[in-house]
């Protein structure tokens, strides 16, 4: 941008002093014809009514009026240029700020994915190894009922044929109660009579 | 005098009831022999109870006054000081049962000992001797209910 410049104004300079020189030979051309041999002082003072009458108002406004046109010419070529130049920055900028945010956006969401994918793989972990505790919980208790219903259907069985056995014995009391004759029992109550004989003897010495 | 008891006599009971007669007979016989003397009829003698001519024959005495006397008051004696032994069975026994009960206590433990007879149907035989504070149970109730692990033994056979 600023090289468009430099290249501007020094066109116009060039083109300025190229005038000048062109008017300052036009001139001198015209005052050559008028005298042929003048002195140094002559042509001095020539000169400076030259470039006086030269650089009149009328040529002053017209330089003015080029060189403000021109100027405005190249600001307004300048002018296009920057915002050609700002279009395409922005549209670059737009394009720009688009990629980070989609890069963004797909980094946030890539980490937004692996961090659910984590706890998701960290819950099924989780889930598992509940399943395997309660799973072995599970036998453990199955074992361990197992053996308590086991046990206790021995127990069960032990109290039934106990409890079976006295009132078999119960039975067989009220069968038989008062039913065998005495006299079939008297070897069976003599025999346990001698056993306890002598028991029976201190007993009745000791003050029965 | 040394009393022999005879089996028929088992208890406390027996000696009272034979006393009870002992003194019925003597009052009999004395209101006989006072009749005799008086009305000059004769009453007929009074019975003798059985258990009291037992008693008698048992010690070779006789029916004098003196005898009773004697007896009497050696009953008494027998009944307040001898020991007493209880024997249960699941029925009444017969006399003769009851005879070679109180006959084998009285050869093997004590000849002036005395057997209170008592009935526990529950026991189903045998009997129950209670000496004092000691029970000596040769019941067949408590052979049965001690031999569960008999039973549970023929019960295994059985399965």
């Amino acid at each position: 941008m600023n090289s468009w410049w430099y290249a501007t104004i020094a066109t116009t300079v060039v083109a300025l002093i190229t005038g000048f020189v062109w008017i300052a030979l036009n001139i001198g051309r015209r005052n050559s014809s008028s005298s042929a041999i003048k002195s140094k002082e002559d042509y001095v003072a020539e000169s400076a009514v030259s470039a006086a009458s030269v650089f009149n108002n009328e040529f002053r406004e017209e330089l003015k009026n080029r060189g403000r046109l021109h100027f405005e010419n190249i600001i307004n070529e300048n002018a296009m240029f920057l915002q050609q130049d700002l279009r395409l920055t922005t549209s670059q900028l737009n394009d720009f700020m688009k990629e980070e945010i989609k890069k963004v956006l797909r980094e946030e969401f890539a980490t937004y994915e692996e961090s659910i994918s984590t706890a998701k793989n960290q819950a099924i972990e989780a889930i598992q190894k509940t399943q395997s505790v309660i799973e072995e919980q599970r036998e453990v208790m199955q074992k361990q009922i197992g053996e308590q219903l086991s046990e206790e259907k021995e127990l069960a069985v032990a109290r039934f044929e106990s409890n079976m056995g006295q009132i078999v014995n119960h039975y067989i009391l009220d069968a038989i109660g008062g039913e065998i004759d005495l006299t079939d029992q008297l070897d069976y109550i003599f025999s346990n009579l001698e056993e306890n004989k002598q028991a029976i003897i201190q007993d009745i010495r000791h003050g029965a | 005098m040394e009393l022999k008891l005879p089996e028929s006599i088992a208890s406390k009971r027996d000696i009272t009831r034979l006393l009870r007669a002992m003194e019925a007979y003597s009052e009999q016989a004395l209101q006989r022999r006072v009749s005799l003397k008086s009305a000059g009829s004769q009453r007929p003698e009074p019975a003798m109870p059985r258990s009291l001519g037992e008693l008698l024959e048992f010690n070779s005495l006789d029916n004098s006054e003196g005898s009773f006397k004697e007896l009497g008051a050696e009953l008494t004696r027998v009944k307040d000081e001898s020991p007493v032994v209880r024997v249960a069975f699941s029925s009444y026994p017969d006399d003769d049962v009851l005879r070679k009960i109180v006959g084998w206590f009285r050869r093997e433990i004590q000849s002036d000992l005395l057997v209170q007879v008592g009935v526990q149907p529950m026991i189903a035989g045998g009997c129950v001797v209670q000496t004092g504070p000691n029970r000596y149970d040769f019941s067949i109730r408590s052979k049965l209910l001690g031999s569960t692990k008999e039973f549970l033994g023929v019960m295994q056979r059985v399965k």
